[in-house]
């Protein structure tokens, strides 16, 4: 336990300011609970001689990883805001060593409260055949993936006090994110967590948002604490016995580690507006994504978009660091600014860059738009002129908005000139008659480009 | 020869005193596994603090699917060993491929970096005795974890024969497997190894082939290897399924004739020609 020593005040007196520091490995955890102090911003520097290599901003309850720690001189300067008031506090390693006692994770929650799984063993091996003779088919990652995942669910015991919100909110679907937010008002149940399965955050907007109402993410930090978590420990495990059974069975991929299951990001967008959905088109608009941080030793995405249109997107100062191969990447943007964002690779490969990729509609039938063709009369500016715009900004950018890759090695078809507004008009009908096509799936491909015809020229 | 597996209740029981009496003793510091299982596997995971989970897995015969997983066995080792895993008298036939390894020990940088392992016998003999030693070398150097292009820790299977000479039988890294072969001398082993050992520079070396080794002769030898292009989805983004598997089975059929000093081939089943 650490008493901060407070340099100076710029609050009235605040009860209770004592701030309980809990070292567990390279982790310094902060229990500090102002009293009547909830939803305080707390903004943290870490000092080792003379630098400060650690700054993170968060809500309520932080905790920084400090990688590496050096666990002798350091200082912890703290600024809590609390309703636009700050309080500066400041204490170095030899208050903190005084009085701290090296306190274990287990301690932290208690020991009731870790992930703990319990097995019964001829599901686990029906499982493990399972997965094993179905991955030598289809070698789908997903599928393994996801029945792992809904095993381990199964076969939770106890749970960690604060990984509760993520294992409810992947109950509620193996796709779904610690947080599913729909409009700005969401955002005020968004706390920084350690411990989610699939995406942090996924921005869901629903139309209405503008200029005067825009929806800003910021300020958030995530951490992918599920890597080198009991949950993933358990995951990896079975993955060795699933491969294990496919040893000599010459297949081309293994079932991956949980460090590189698909699907999971940091902050996803996806665009609806009243009757479109993403797979249709829809634009989100006016959405700022600034000053987060996201850090992943695992394949997590940090800022995603696939599907659907984005204008005036700005996604400024973040700064991400993961060992994934999308750090910053939008399908889809029309306009907006990408710049002073920060991206480092947390596994000694190369950092892969912003990018950014034509538009995409219609999910599993992969229609990629090169370009835009705007009815007369409709002017830039208008909601519904599409043009793919410089974006601002000096961020360094893989531009692919316009290029059709050399080689196409999967189902996507790309189009020229299309008119979005002609598309989102026939989209229900043709999507109605794909989903008749199930007993005839030749015809699918067929179904979508009929409608393409219509509305573009294929490239 | 015919061996007869123990049943899996005896084998259970093994399991459950191995976790509740560790076999400690001032001889034989480390855990000994003993011989009463079919397969072993065996992995450590370490975070950039030190610490450390291990677990292994013990199989009853080759029908069974889930093994009887055991944690907290690895044990820090005695200098002599660390000492002997580096030192230029034991025989080592990875010292070219993991040059990195020894250098950066030579250096000193690996001086504070946490050596845990246990005792392994690879045979009946009881002339020799084994163990399987790991430590986070990449963490240690570089002071940061690296998972998903480095796995855990890295690993060596060390021998010190009736006449007191060491050897390392098998240097890798990750997961390591140990698979009782009835009518072999000595267990079969299975690991990984990842083209990024082989080619240290390269950022774009991606991939890893599943190798089985055989000992003989006085050391162990691959045998067969299945190559994967799991993580070649970005590195080798220009070039198809095919090709990646081309390419990553070239480079591993030059890391192991760097290993065994000469040249392998693969044949349709995976098993390797020397």
């Amino acid at each position: 336990m650490a008493r901060f020593i407070a340099t100076s005040i710029d609050l009235p007196t605040v009860e209770n300011s004592a701030i309980t520091m809990i070292r567990s490995g390279s982790k310094l955890y902060s229990i500090c609970e102002f009293q009547g102090m909830h939803k305080a911003y707390f903004y943290w520097q870490i000092e080792f001689n003379n630098t400060f290599p650690i700054k993170v901003r968060g809500l309520n309850r932080p905790q920084i990883d400090i990688s590496p720690w050096d666990g002798t001189n350091y200082r912890v300067r703290l600024t809590v805001t609390h309703k636009g008031q700050s309080r500066y506090l400041e204490a170095d390693n030899t208050v903190i060593e005084s009085i701290e006692k090296q306190v274990s994770l287990e301690d932290v929650g208690g020991s009731a409260n870790l992930d703990t799984f319990s097995f019964d063993s001829s599901k686990r091996d029906e499982l493990i055949s399972s997965v094993a003779a179905r991955f030598k088919l289809d070698q789908n990652q997903d599928h393994a993936h996801n029945a792992i995942i809904t095993f381990l669910l199964d076969s939770k015991e106890t749970t960690q006090d604060d990984h509760l919100p993520a294992y409810e909110a992947i109950k509620r679907g193996l796709n779904h994110p610690l947080y599913h937010v729909r409009k700005s008002s969401g955002l005020r149940k968004v706390e920084n967590s350690d411990f989610f399965i699939r995406d942090f955050l996924m921005l869901h907007t629903q139309g209405g948002e503008s200029a005067r109402d825009p929806i800003t993410l910021k300020g958030i930090s995530i951490r992918d604490g599920a890597i080198n978590s009991k949950f993933q420990e358990e995951f990896d495990l079975l993955v060795d016995e699933i491969n294990d059974q496919n040893f000599d069975a010459g297949l081309r991929t293994d079932v991956s580690y949980f460090d590189q299951l698909a699907h999971r990001d940091g902050l996803q967008l996806i665009p609806r507006a009243a009757s479109l959905n993403q797979f249709m088109g829809a634009t989100m608009s006016h959405v700022s994504v600034r000053g987060n941080t996201i850090e992943s030793n695992g394949a997590l995405q940090g800022i995603f978009a696939s599907d659907g249109a984005f204008r005036n997107l700005h996604i400024t100062h973040n700064r991400i660091r993961t060992a994934g191969a999308h750090t910053i990447s939008i399908a889809g943007m029309l306009s907006g600014k990408i710049d002073g964002n920060i991206i480092t690779s947390s596994n000694g490969g190369p950092t892969p860059k912003a990018t950014l990729y034509p538009l995409r509609i219609g999910g599993g039938a992969n229609i990629k738009i090169l370009s835009f063709a705007n009815n007369a009369g409709v002017s830039p500016g208008d909601d519904n002129y599409y043009e793919y715009e410089a974006i601002e900004g000096d961020q360094e950018i893989e531009d692919l908005r316009r290029v059709k890759p050399l080689v196409n090695r999967g189902t996507a078809t790309y189009w020229h000139d299309v008119d979005l507004p002609r598309l989102q008009q026939l989209y229900p009908a043709t999507y109605a008659h794909v989903k008749r096509l199930s007993q005839w799936p030749h015809e699918i491909p067929r179904a979508w480009d009929r409608m393409m015809q219509q509305v573009g020229v294929k490239a | 020869m015919i061996k007869i597996y123990p049943s899996c209740g005896i084998f259970g029981l093994i399991a459950l005193l191995l976790l509740s009496a560790p076999a400690m003793t001032s001889a034989s510091p480390l855990y000994d596994l003993g011989n009463n299982w079919y397969k072993m596997s065996a992995s450590v995971s370490f975070r950039s603090d030190n610490t450390y989970r291990d677990r292994v897995s013990l199989y009853a015969n080759p029908q069974t699917v889930s093994g009887q997983t055991v944690r907290g066995v690895f044990k820090p080792i005695p200098d002599y060993l660390k000492a002997a895993v580096f030192s230029m008298q034991t025989v080592n036939p990875f010292r070219a491929v993991f040059s990195e390894v020894q250098a950066a020990y030579q250096r000193g940088q690996l001086n504070n970096c946490p050596f845990v392992g246990i005792e392994l016998p690879l045979n009946q003999e009881n002339q020799s005795r084994e163990w399987l030693i790991s430590a986070p070398v990449k963490i240690c150097l570089s002071g940061s974890y690296q998972r998903s292009r480095e796995p855990g820790s890295h690993v060596w299977l060390l021998q010190r024969n009736a006449q007191g000479r060491y050897q390392v039988m098998l240097e890798s890294a990750g997961l390591v497997q140990v698979i009782d072969d009835p009518t072999a001398e000595y267990k079969q082993l299975r690991t990984r190894v990842y083209n990024f050992h082989l080619n240290p520079a390269n950022q774009q070396a991606c991939g890893y082939g599943s190798v089985s080794w055989s000992y003989r002769g006085g050391r162990y030898w691959p045998v067969q290897m299945f190559p994967k292009i799991n993580g070649c989805e970005r590195t080798m983004a220009h070039f198809n399924e095919m090709q990646r598997i081309q390419q990553v089975e070239k480079s591993l059929l030059l890391g192991l004739k760097q290993i065994t000093g000469q040249s392998v081939k693969r044949s349709e089943n995976g098993s390797l020609v020397y």
